[in-house]
């Protein structure tokens, strides 16, 4: 019911925002802040109360993941949006953020939209014994907070290889790099550190070469290639966009594409 | 020569074919590789391994992929150049940095967050190599009141073997209470010396082996599979996780500071 309402919210927000992005009178992006902030904290509340009824974190199958991936990229896209004019002026041309705002929540809608359909099964399963582990929560909780980042980092990049002005591109640029900063951050302590304690902890080997760890790691690879390019002259810019879009679509196919074309240890989420 | 080869290696160019290399053998890897220990070893009626001694037998590679893992120009040349290419651009690093002073100014520490990140990734390479060729594990197993020895110097028994269940009738749990004997010249004189309770994510350490709980029988009778591994390369991975977090936490401060 929580994960549903955020999806009607999620809804409403892409249509609003969809609105005005084409609208050339003045607008105000403040009930979009406010609408962030209410989906994040509805799936926030949904993750506790599944939590509260299985007696652990709500993070051990593909539904709660969606819910709790959906609900840092709201919360996320809520602190940006406050960071930033909430008004355009009559005539204005929207500015980067606005559609960074914009991918963001369709990125989130995506998420819900496959997490309320028959695809994923909402049970509530409490979990088996591999997954009762704080590690194993603490490795699900910044992986997800990481992506999040890497999500807006997305949107970036995109707006970058869309824009022609050269302001724009910049704008766009540094909000990429230092989402892809953070981002790096919190995935590579939650996805790969504490994965490999949890993974040594359940199985006795810290890495075992299982699908979702192999392309954890392509992911992890793709962002350092990302932060390492920005070293070269003359290649920041373009370049570092297209792989920041592709460390997007690795992270999408570490999460979709791993649990339903491979099998492995991580044949939970 | 010397000069050519350190600015070969010191390059930063050299990292960048290198990573993207390391991207597309590691997308190999992810669709034709060995995947995962099998996740079957919790299921009924798995493969029965001796109950007596547990073997010693080096694992890490399965029959096929061994032969790439072990291939020196897809994987051992490249990884080796990475790990020169690393090692190269992080100590010449820290030598520039300690040159100019850079490390010793106020908060200068925080600059040696990408070294730690870079010796780091070193240490799990050594780590990786160590458990490749050195580590050993083997599996048992026991139905309550048997034994299996360990080493030369250590035995275990399984005292009792639980599984616990959810209200669902999910499991929950599976339990083995396990006495460790140390053993005497007659297995009549081995004496206890342990006892403890190994569950999964709760293995049980001595020394450098651990005990995990790994997968459970019931064709004939309830029974207990307990695999035992030592891993000479987990003092490397561990001391190279410390580096890791340390680094990225110096770097991400180092950014908050400088680019509030």
């Amino acid at each position: 019911m929580l994960a549903t309402t955020a999806f009607v919210v999620t809804v409403i927000l892409m249509v609003d925002q969809i609105i005005k992005l084409f609208r050339k009178s003045e607008v105000s992006y403040e009930v979009e802040q406010v609408l962030f902030l209410l989906g994040g904290l509805l799936l926030l509340l949904d993750f506790g109360y599944r939590s509260y009824l299985l007696r652990f974190p709500a993070v051990t199958n593909t539904y709660e993941a969606l819910v709790i991936f959906a609900a840092g990229i709201l919360l996320l896209l809520y602190f940006l949006s406050r960071k930033v004019p909430s008004r355009r002026g009559a005539g204005q041309q929207p500015e980067p953020h606005t559609y960074i705002l914009f991918v963001g929540t369709v990125v989130v809608f995506v998420l819900l939209a496959l997490a309320s359909s028959p695809l994923i099964p909402d049970d509530l399963v409490p979990p088996v014994p591999a997954l009762q582990s704080h590690w194993l929560v603490m490795h699900v909780l910044l992986s997800f907070a990481g992506e999040a980042f890497f999500v807006i980092a997305f949107a970036a990049a995109l707006v970058f290889l869309f824009s022609s002005q050269e302001e724009k591109r910049r704008q766009a640029d540094r909000i990429t790099y230092l989402s892809v900063t953070v981002g790096y951050f919190l995935f590579t302590v939650g996805a790969l550190v504490f994965g490999m304690i949890w993974a040594e902890q359940a199985w006795g080997s810290y890495w075992s070469w299982d699908p979702k760890e192999t392309w954890a790691l392509v992911t992890w690879l793709t962002y350092t290639l990302y932060l390492h390019l920005r070293f070269i002259r003359g290649v920041r810019g373009k370049v570092t966009a297209l792989v920041a879009v592709i460390g997007f679509i690795l992270t999408m196919f570490t999460f979709f594409g791993v649990n339903y074309l491979m099998s492995g240890l991580h044949s939970y989420v | 020569m010397l000069r050519s080869l350190y600015k070969f290696f010191s390059s930063m160019k050299l990292a960048i074919v290198l990573i993207v290399y390391l991207i597309g053998l590691m997308m190999v890897v992810g669709i034709w590789g060995p995947g995962a220990l099998s996740p079957g070893a919790f299921s009924p009626g798995a493969a029965t391994f001796s109950s007596s001694e547990l073997n010693g037998a080096a694992s890490g590679s399965e029959l096929g992929w061994a032969s790439i893992i072990g291939s020196l120009v897809l994987v051992m040349l490249p990884v080796l150049l990475f790990a020169l290419n690393l090692g190269v651009c992080a100590v010449s690093r820290i030598v520039k940095r300690i040159k100019s002073g850079s490390y010793f100014r106020r908060f200068g520490w925080l600059r040696t967050g990408p070294d730690l990140v870079h010796i780091s990734i070193l240490l799990f390479l050594l780590g990786g190599l160590l458990s490749h060729y050195g580590r050993i594990d083997g599996e048992v197993r026991l139905q309550p009141g048997e034994m299996a020895a360990l080493n030369s110097a250590y035995m275990i028994r399984l005292e009792d073997f639980q599984i616990e269940h959810y209200e669902s009738g999910q499991v929950k749990q599976y339990i083995s209470s396990i006495q460790l004997l140390r053993r005497g010249s007659e297995v009549q004189q081995a004496k206890i010396v342990d006892q403890a309770d190994i569950t999964v994510n709760n293995p049980y350490s001595l020394g450098r082996l651990k005990i995990y709980q790994r997968s459970y029988y019931t064709t004939e009778a309830l029974a207990s599979g307990l695999q035992a591994v030592y891993d000479p390369g987990y003092p490397a991975i561990i001391a190279g996780i410390v580096f890791f977090l340390l680094g990225l936490c110096f770097i991400l401060v180092h950014k908050i500071r400088t680019h509030p």
